[in-house]
């Protein structure tokens, strides 16, 4: 199935809250998801779906490379959102009885994976932080997140809105957050916060992303039906 | 009666046509309105499935570029078509399916096939689990493998798709051909139905038999559309096997009748492998076109009801008077002429009414008349009343005239007394004329003398006529003989009884009193030839006498003490030859005749055997009068009876008279009326000139009205129409009657009245003295109009008069002016305002008082104008 733009704009609110000490803390907050400046009622909408992350402006110890799956099973992929640090290795096992294909055109991370039967499958290696989406071109209802991050500082949103992101210096840096329906905002801060505060995001993405074939060119017959 | 009523009555029957026309123009109406209905129903219906068949075919064409626009995005895409191609390297028939699915999921199409470039079933999605099959038989299949591209109906089982075939081609090779399709389902048939809308059926034949796969139809009504169909002999075969084409076909569905179009759906290869049918309901198309029969239907059921109503309602008006007309002609065909008549009713049911009721009128009238006339007749003797003896002794005031025929009174010894006693008959039979042609009796003979009285009006004046015409008949007429002396006659006047004497067999009338005892003390003085007269008498008929120039003086007698008035023989003369009266017609009593022979001197001598003139045979006689003697005869000539009137002599002896009553009959000859008595000829035998008329056997209205007084109104209604009618067919010939009187009045044994003597009356005597033609009033004056009596000339409206005082005594039975004597009367007519009908009627209409009275106008303008005039004022009178 074809994502549809949805006729309405989404906000994510984010609360970041500050009670740390000087020098390591723990940063905990809130995310609010907001539709036109208020908390959206759009049951699609999934908090947990949610990642936050801190880039310290002082020199931070880069995070340990990490192998992980990303399996296709029941023509989706699972878990839908990964977040890796820069050089980790991500397996695509296929779990279906059909052939699948994984492919992403985001950047330097982009791969394709080709026509894959069930099995173990084949990886993929992320050098490079950002957002990256993968899709499988015969199933375009198929999508999934891999969120390559280069900082240790991060943490993944709780379905209650609530983040921990434990041990974190204190100083400026910038905070990303990102929900799979909104594009990632991303603002200065210096921790630890006088007080906690939430930090609104604004939705504005369709459920399904829209995405072009791994050739950079839209799927046929897209619309239709 | 056992007359048989023939069908219905003439109201039903206008009833029952009416009501016919009504139902049948209503039927008229209502049959084009179905008829047009059904044509412009069944035409549009026609156009709406042929609509609904082309929309359905262009659908099909467009559901065939929609599905090619399907395969093309499908073989258009690399990833779709090397994953498909590895799905099939590997046999992996679950991708194959799973993107069957995933790209129906997106693509919207109902039934996707793969098969190999050999047309083996790689994957069906309606069949998941199907077997590899060979499919390359199948159409679609068969026409792809060869032309790389084919559309046509997919038939699997009881579902039938609109489908298209592609090759799948990677690098040039064909490594699968695809099939996909639309369903033909109720959700199609539901998009054919909104578009054309009609109801869409789609058939197709499986191993069942023809089976509806898809419709928008309720599955009840399929089930009858199949029963229906395959009524109709090979259409479903024809159309779903061999893919022809067929015309729409009208079909019972529930709903009603529908038309129905069946169209082949093609396969592939041009194949049928169904059948579309449209659908229209003709009912529907109807449906305004029954509402617009159905209104009318009622309207006019309505209407015919309102109509037959009303129709019913004005028949029976209209019939009403004619329902009374029948019963009144039932009942006066039974004798019953007494049913009222309707008054009312339209136009000519009106004219019919009032001519039936004319006509009833007229019967009743004629019933009454004739009932009258036929009463009267049973009470008189025929031939009328002769030597009638009173049984009732009366006591009144009598003329009497006393006859002595002195030539009888020393007969001669030598005399043969076979001839004295012929000759004494014969003089006494005048004597008996001339008294009973004045209405006198004669009262008793003894030996050569004869009494004989005269009653009620103008008796005196009567009396002394008779005496006069007596006294010329006998002197002139034995003048060869050798006793030629002429009667002495006397006449006195007062109380007298007459009745019966009964001493012998028979009874014989007499008179006592002391007028007979003055005749005999009169005859005593009288020398032959004269009359002589009481001072009663005298004074009675001095005014008649003064009119002839006759004066008389007192005498006194030899043997009497009383004064005595003597008319001598050459005046008496003179008052005879004046005293011809119209009376003189009356029918009174028959003269019987003495001998007979073709020559004759007096009419005394003429009697029943006689031949007259070699032409009338004399069969009896009907009366006697001053004026001649009336015969019943027969003329040979006309061979017809007729009624002779011979005319004395002495009426003959004036030349101007004859020619002037010769040219008078010849005008009354003209008159053609039932009421006339017809003259027939005018002539003279042996110097006696002679009339002949109709032979009329009846009464005159005289001796009616002397019998029974006044007349029933009824029949006196009739006489009157009768006698006004008659007198008007004269006075339209400007003819003048001149004497009309109930004398010359005879009623028939019918009771039709008949006037007579038309033209016979003489021109009216004068009163006046010092002119040439003063002359006396014999007759009697009782009907003369005071024109008439001052002497002037009369026109119709005298008649008028006259026919009003007639109908005065004919409705009252009293006389508009009595009076004892001549001067009285005359001077009454001439003054005096009449009597008022209603002192001896009072039951009189007030119309008919009015009529009589204006009859009655001194002033002839007054009255009037003529006849004609006097039948339209008694028309409006009903009996």
């Amino acid at each position: 199935m074809c994502p549809r733009v949805r006729p309405f704009t989404a906000i994510v609110a984010a609360a970041l809250l500050g009670a740390s000490p000087a020098t390591a803390a723990e940063f905990r907050g809130r995310v609010e998801l907001l539709e036109k400046g208020k908390p959206s009622a759009d049951k699609t909408l999934a908090l947990d779906a949610t990642v936050v992350v801190f880039a310290p402006t002082k020199v931070a110890p880069a995070p340990k490379p990490v192998v992980v799956d990303m399996v296709t099973v029941r023509k989706a992929f699972q878990p839908r959102i990964l977040v890796v640090p820069v050089g980790s290795t991500v397996r695509f096992p296929n779990q279906d009885p059909i052939l699948h294909n994984v492919f992403s055109v985001s950047g330097r991370n982009s791969f394709d994976l080709g026509l894959l039967g069930k099995g173990a499958g084949s990886t993929a290696v992320f050098r490079e932080a950002g957002i990256v989406r993968v899709f499988c071109n015969v199933h375009h209802g198929m999508f999934g997140y891999i969120f390559v991050v280069a900082t240790p500082y991060w943490a993944r949103v709780a379905p209650d809105g609530t983040f921990r992101i434990p041990d974190i210096p204190a100083g400026p840096g910038k905070l990303t957050v990102w929900n799979e329906r909104s594009s990632p905002t991303t603002q200065d801060l210096t921790l630890p916060l006088a007080a906690p505060s939430t930090i609104g995001i604004e939705v504005t993405m369709p459920r399904i992303p829209p995405h072009k074939n791994k050739l950079g060119k839209p799927y046929s017959g897209g619309g239709y039906g | 009666m056992a007359e048989r009523r023939r069908g219905l009555s003439l109201g039903t029957r206008i009833f029952l046509v009416t009501g016919l026309l009504l139902v049948l123009a209503l039927g008229v109406a209502i049959a084009v309105t179905s008829y047009l209905g059904n044509r412009i129903g069944l035409a549009t219906a026609t156009e709406r499935i042929l609509a609904g068949n082309s929309v359905q075919s262009v659908s099909q064409q467009e559901r065939y570029q929609q599905l090619s626009l399907l395969t093309q995005i499908l073989t258009a895409d690399p990833e779709l078509k090397a994953y498909l191609l590895r799905a099939i390297d590997e046999r992996d028939q679950l991708s194959l399916l799973d993107q069957l699915d995933e790209r129906q999921a997106d693509l919207g199409y109902d039934f996707a096939l793969m098969v190999d470039p050999q047309g083996r079933l790689l994957v069906r999605t309606d069949q998941p689990d199907a077997p590899p099959a060979d499919l390359s038989e199948r159409p679609l299949v068969k026409k792809v493998l060869v032309d790389f591209e084919a559309s046509g109906v997919w038939q699997e089982g009881n579902k039938i798709y609109e489908a298209v075939a592609v090759p799948l081609t990677l690098s040039q090779n064909v490594f699968a051909y695809l099939v996909v399709g639309f369903a033909i389902n109720d959700v199609r048939a539901l998009e054919v139905k909104r578009v054309t809308g009609t109801e869409v059926a789609y058939l197709t034949g499986t191993s069942t038999g023809v089976a509806v796969v898809a419709s928008t139809l309720a599955p009840a009504q399929q089930d009858r559309l199949l029963a229906a169909l395959r009524t109709r002999g090979d259409l479903l075969s024809r159309v779903t096997e061999r893919g022809q084409a067929a015309d729409q076909v009208e079909i019972a569905l529930e709903g009603g009748r529908w038309l129905a179009l069946l169209a082949p759906l093609k396969d592939a290869t041009g194949a049928s492998a169904g059948a579309s049918v449209a659908l229209a309901s003709l009912d529907k198309e109807l449906v305004g076109y029954t509402r617009i029969r159905n209104i009318l239907l009622g309207l006019g059921l309505v209407t015919i009801v309102a109509a037959l109503i009303v129709s019913y309602l004005v028949s029976r008006r209209v019939f009403k008077p004619v329902r009374q007309l029948v019963a009144a002609a039932t009942a006066a065909r039974s004798g019953n002429y007494e049913v009222p008549m309707p008054t009312g009713g339209p136009g000519e049911v009106a004219d019919l009414a009032t001519a039936f009721n004319t006509l009833l009128v007229d019967l009743r009238e004629r019933r009454d008349m004739a009932a009258y006339v036929s009463a009267l007749s049973r009470n008189l003797p025929e031939p009328v009343a002769r030597g009638e003896a009173p049984s009732k002794a009366e006591r009144a005031r009598l003329t009497l005239v006393g006859v002595d025929l002195r030539r009888f009174a020393s007969p001669r010894q030598t005399a043969d007394p076979e001839a004295l006693m012929q000759r004494l008959s014969r003089d006494l039979k005048r004597i008996l004329n001339a008294v009973e042609a004045h209405g006198g009796h004669l009262e008793a003979v003894f030996g050569h003398r004869a009494i004989a009285s005269f009653s009620g009006g103008m008796q005196s004046d009567r009396a002394l006529a008779a005496a006069a015409e007596m006294l010329a008949a006998i002197s002139k007429s034995d003048s060869a003989l050798e006793e030629s002396q002429p009667p002495a006659i006397a006449i006195s006047s007062g109380e007298a009884v007459t009745g019966a004497v009964n001493f012998t067999d028979n009874a014989e009338r007499t008179v006592i009193g002391l007028p007979l005892q003055q005749v005999e003390g009169l005859l005593r003085e009288a020398a032959a030839g004269d009359i002589l007269l009481s001072p009663a008498v005298h004074a009675e008929v001095e005014a008649g006498l003064a009119g002839a120039g006759i004066e008389l003086s007192p005498q006194r007698g030899l043997l009497s003490t009383q004064a005595i008035y003597i008319l001598a023989g050459d005046d008496a003369t003179r008052v005879a030859g004046r005293s011809i009266s119209a009376a003189a017609t009356a029918l009174t009593d028959p003269a019987s005749g003495v001998g007979s022979g073709v020559s004759f001197d007096t009419l005394s001598d003429v009697g029943p055997g006689t031949l007259l003139g070699s032409r009338f045979e004399i069969l009896s006689t009907l009366g006697a009068g001053g004026m001649g003697v009336v015969f019943k005869a027969r003329d040979r000539e006309l061979d017809d009876l007729v009624a002779l009137k011979m005319l004395k002599r002495e009426v003959a002896g004036d030349g101007v008279l004859v020619e002037r009553l010769k040219s008078e009959l010849k005008l009354a000859r003209k008159i053609t009326h039932p009421n006339i008595l017809r003259t027939f000829d005018f002539g003279d035998i042996d110097g006696n000139p002679f009339i002949s008329m109709e032979y009329v056997r009846g009464l005159t209205l005289r001796s009616m009205l002397e019998r029974s007084g006044r007349l029933p109104y009824s029949a006196g209604l009739r006489l009157a129409r009768q006698l006004t009618s008659g007198l008007a067919a004269a006075h339209a010939l400007a003819i003048i009657h001149r004497d009309i009187k109930p004398e010359n009045i005879i009623l028939d044994s019918q009771g039709n009245a008949k006037l007579m003597d038309f033209g016979l009356a003489r021109p009216v005597t004068r009163l006046t003295p010092g002119q040439t033609q003063a002359g006396f009033i014999v007759g009697t004056p009782h009907y003369l109009a005071p024109e008439q009596l001052e002497g002037k000339e009369p026109d119709q409206r005298a008649d008028v008069y006259a026919c009003g005082v007639v109908l005065f005594e004919v409705f009252t039975g009293r006389l508009p002016f009595g009076g004892d004597n001549l001067m009285e009367i005359i001077s009454k007519h001439l003054r005096e305002a009449p009597a008022a009908p209603h002192e001896f009627w009072p039951e009189i209409p007030p119309v008919l008082e009015q009529l009589l009275l204006r009859c009655l106008e001194k002033n002839p303008a007054a009255r009037y104008a003529d006849a004609a005039a006097l039948v339209v004022e008694l028309d409006k009178l009903t009996a």
